[in-house]
């Protein structure tokens, strides 16, 4: 049994079509990643799976439950941890994880038990007791993650999770997800951040505009644009602009630190067009390298557009 | 198990808050006091007399004999001073005139208007009480002489002796100040209940935890249950605090306490459920508190919160459409008179306009953000 299917979700909101179509599945105990630029409709989809708004057509199963006619048992199942921070500031870190354990119909015993383990997993016991609203950024940002997962969720649902917050926090969460995941939770992650599906997630879907663009794992991404190609020249002189970008088989050029990188077509010819366009400019090439592309270059790729502005 | 929690913390919270306390308990009572003392000469009630003592400047101890006699039948202490003395009292503002007896008989020699004002004590009643005493005195004193005279032996009994019988009722007709004021203020406060209700909605949405509880198993229906019980809980709470220092410390009469209580609990939930639909209709809780803080002032002042509504005129007209002037005037008629007439409006009145806000918050409640009425909910 899926821990989670989604099939052919429609919503839109007046006459903004903000899911088109929208299908996926996940397989037991894996971390799936939504990827995808702001306005994708990621957050759409996180809130049609959780529950928190309706859809318009599809259907939405968890764990074999179908959202519709089966949403406490759906729900039950479930554990959000939201983009923005949902938590109480009056409240200590404790009376936070309790009550939201609470609500999945944890008590006595059980719900401190519980309790304990979340706070010890996420780092947060020395300060349990204090009021969330002394905590800083990055400890909010895990007493959030540990109110979504009090209850032992089968399907953990993070919703953007790392922005703006700091590198450290960042990585204590990612690693966290990481030790969920070896302990057998399913995750479905969203993201924008193509490092951060590239780390964490088995299986990315990609979405753009409220539509799923494609979905697989790296490799299988990385196989819809077989054809393309990144080149990274250093060179020991100015290139001018627009120099490069005419060659036939070139779809984006950029400069970083003295190097070119050039994104185009994976063939022989490009790099010898590459080659005699520089020599004849009398632009030395000290190294080229091929690189294998990158989420960013698929999104690039199958959009035309980049996935961060 | 999960609407008991979710009400422990809602009232974990709300007590936690200062201006739970400072606010919905605090407030009232000082208003309680200021406005009961401020308006003292409200309604009936009963008064204190000072104890009175009066200067009396006499030589002839006869006269002053008869003056004590007198003095001592109405509960008057005389104090037998010289002429400097009585008039260093009265410098002193320790006395608002003497009594001199003379050869002429009783003469009260009263201080100015401005000093009488000026006095600590209860100035016109004092100033009434001697100006009386020494006429009383006169008329005594001319009535024994005839008396004397032509031996009218029946007409020598003191006037005070008379057959005059002396009812004492602790029952009032009508409320005092701090009766007026324990009941209004009471309404007032819970009134503003509606605030409060609006802001422990609000704090959902300001802190994004509403649609954390929306993606729980918890239904809409129960949350929105608990979220409305919670403040309709808390606000009795406060309510019951204000009534019980209100009568053991400032001495109101609630009547019967606990009926009282009771017909409190239909405004209680008609301010709950005012807020409650204020915050889910303009959706900000700035635009919410400024609503409602137009809405509960004109409530009140129809209800007679700050002054007693008079019986007739443009504002006795307008007042039957706040369920606040029902409720105060029901709650002071079954009180002091017994009637139930206008309590039973109020208890309509009240349950109606809560019945008709809870419905209407509850449809917004549920049809926010694509949640459709009817469905699972």
């Amino acid at each position: 049994m899926k821990p989670l299917e989604v099939k052919n979700i429609v919503k839109s909101y007046d006459k903004t079509l903000a899911l088109s179509d929208v299908s996926f599945s996940m397989n037991e105990g894996e971390i799936y990643g939504l990827l995808g630029p702001n306005g994708a409709g990621k957050s759409t989809m996180i809130n049609i799976i959780s529950g928190l708004i309706t859809k318009d057509a599809g259907q939405v199963l968890i764990q074999g439950h179908d959202l519709d006619k089966e949403m406490r048992t759906a729900k039950s199942l479930l554990g959000v941890v939201p983009q923005e921070l949902a938590i109480y500031p009056d409240l200590s870190g404790r009376a936070n994880v309790s009550f939201f354990g609470s609500l999945y119909g944890l008590s006595g015993n059980e719900l401190k038990k519980s309790v304990e383990e979340v706070l010890e997993f996420v780092g947060l016991t020395d300060r349990a007791k204090d009021l969330a609203k002394t905590y800083s950024g990055g400890m909010k940002r895990r007493l959030n993650m540990a109110c979504g997962m009090v209850h032992r969720p089968k399907l953990l649902i993070l919703d953007e999770p790392t922005v703006g917050i700091d590198p450290q926090s960042r990585k204590h969460i990612m690693d966290a997800l990481v030790k969920l995941h070896d302990e057998g939770m399913n995750i479905l992650y969203t993201t924008h951040y193509m490092e951060e599906a590239q780390a964490l997630c088995k299986r990315i879907a990609i979405m753009d505009q409220g539509q799923m663009i494609a979905q697989g794992t790296l490799s299988d991404l990385r196989g819809l644009l077989n054809e393309k190609r990144n080149i990274v020249l250093s060179v020991d002189s100015p290139v001018k602009a627009g120099l490069l970008e005419e060659i036939e088989g070139v779809y984006d050029v950029s400069f970083s630190n003295g190097s070119v990188l050039i994104k185009g077509d994976d063939s022989t010819e490009l790099i010898k067009r590459l080659i005699d366009t520089l020599n004849r400019e009398n632009i030395d090439i000290r190294d080229m390298r091929i690189e294998e592309i990158n989420l960013e270059d698929i999104f690039l790729g199958l959009t035309g557009r980049k996935l961060r502005d | 198990m999960r609407i008991l929690h979710f009400l422990k913390k809602e009232l974990l919270q709300a007590i936690r808050a200062p201006e739970s306390i400072l606010l919905m308990v605090l407030f009232p009572l000082a208003l309680t006091w200021l406005m009961g003392n401020a308006f003292s000469s409200l309604g009936s009630h009963t008064v204190e007399l000072p104890e009175l003592s009066f200067p009396v400047v006499a030589e002839e101890s006869e006269r002053l004999g008869m003056m004590e006699q007198l003095a001592t039948e109405v509960s008057i202490d005389l104090e037998l001073v010289t002429q400097e003395e009585a008039l260093e009292k009265v410098k002193n503002r320790e006395a608002l005139g003497y009594i001199e007896l003379d050869d002429k008989g009783a003469i009260y020699h009263r201080v100015d208007k401005a000093i009488r004002q000026s006095a600590e004590m209860n100035p016109y009643l004092t100033d009434t009480v001697l100006f009386l005493f020494t006429k009383i005195y006169m008329q005594q004193e001319a009535v024994f002489m005839e008396a004397a005279q032509g031996l009218h032996l029946d007409l020598l009994q003191s006037p005070m002796e008379a057959d005059v019988t002396l009812l004492e009722t602790e029952e009032r007709s009508a409320p005092g100040s701090f009766d007026h004021y324990g009941v209004t203020m009471l309404t007032l406060i819970l009134m503003y209940g509606s605030l409060q209700s609006m802001g422990m909605m609000a704090q959902e949405y300001q802190y994004h935890t509403l649609s954390r509880i929306k993606r729980s198993p918890l239904s809409i229906s129960s949350l929105f249950f608990v979220k409305s019980t919670g403040a309709v809980l808390l606000t009795m709470m406060q309510g019951a605090v204000v009534m019980v220092v209100n009568h053991y410390v400032f001495g109101v009469n609630y009547g019967n306490s606990v009926m009282t209580f009771l017909y409190l609990v239909p405004h209680i939930l008609f301010a709950v459920s005012l807020g409650i639909f204020a915050i889910l209709v303009t959706k900000k809780e700035g635009t919410s508190v400024a609503l409602l803080n137009i809405v509960i002032p004109i409530l009140l002042v129809l209800g007679g919160a700050y002054s007693p509504i008079p019986d007739t005129g443009f504002l006795a007209v307008i007042s039957r459409f706040s369920p606040v002037y029902w409720l105060n005037q029901g709650i002071f008629d079954m009180v002091y008179q017994g009637s139930s007439a206008r309590i039973q409006v109020s208890l309509l009145f009240n349950f109606a306009l809560a019945a008709i806000l809870f419905f209407a918050s509850y449809i917004l409640f549920v049809r926010e953000k694509g949640e459709r009425f009817g469905s699972y909910h």
